[in-house]
């Protein structure tokens, strides 16, 4: 029989794609906390109070929780190629401390999302119109 | 590849670094207490998500599952403790016109 796809060449070309994922997810959370550290170190300098680093939070959490994603991809994709049960068992382990993390993570966004739209001044009804 | 791993976990240890430093400038210019440990605590679930992805074993698996699981209820914690902002009563202390 020819063999269009062996199961070896399946298996190095999705351990290639979940490598790059992965590491996408960990580029993401690790760029976002470097863009984060400046933007706190910002907020401190001008003093803008606790609002200003809740912002940042924001930001930074907005990272964390795209870089999940991609690291949920990964698992995704590693589910192709885990051959034996321990390994399922591991990938499920980790998908649902990842999944978890990313609800926590998306309603903290939105409760801080919104003490930082309640905070922020809102525009005169009439003022921007020409 | 080993090289992957050791550059995964640098990142992680300077998410920390970067966590104590933006948590000690919180704390020194008007974030309080509360908002520098939330700052602290998001640093340091970055770094647990950076390790995570290295977690091979069941053990590495469950201490990573745990130090996220401890950081994310504290910060919960805090943030119940916060109490909300206080509403704008600027309507309801208007003073009565003077006769």
């Amino acid at each position: 029989m020819l063999d269009l796809l062996p199961e070896e060449t399946l298996r190095e070309v999705v351990d290639l794609l979940v490598r790059l994922v992965e590491a996408a997810g960990a580029t993401v959370i690790f760029v976002g906390a470097a863009a984060a550290f400046v933007r706190f170190l910002l907020v401190a300098a001008r003093r803008s109070g606790a609002n200003g680093f809740i912002a940042v939070r924001l930001f930074l959490g907005r990272f964390l929780a795209l870089g999940l994603e991609f690291q949920l991809a990964g698992d995704v994709l590693r589910t192709a190629i885990s051959p034996s049960f321990t390994q399922i068992g591991q990938l499920a382990a980790i998908a649902a401390i990842r999944t978890a993390l990313n609800f926590f993570l998306s309603r903290e966004i939105e409760r801080e999302g919104r003490t930082v739209a309640e905070a922020a001044p809102r525009p005169v009804p009439g003022a921007g119109g020409g | 590849m080993p090289a992957v791993d050791e550059a995964v976990r640098t990142a992680a240890v300077l998410a920390v670094v970067m966590g104590l430093v933006a948590a000690l400038a919180a704390l020194l210019r008007g974030g309080g207490p509360g908002g520098a440990m939330a700052v602290l605590l998001d640093f340091l679930v970055a770094a647990g998500l950076l390790r995570l992805s290295l977690a091979q074993t069941w053990t590495a698996i469950a201490v990573a599952a745990l130090t996220i699981v401890i950081r994310k209820v504290v910060v919960a914690a805090l943030s119940l403790r916060t109490p909300p902002p206080a509403p704008r009563l600027t309507c309801l202390t208007r003073r009565a016109p003077e006769a």
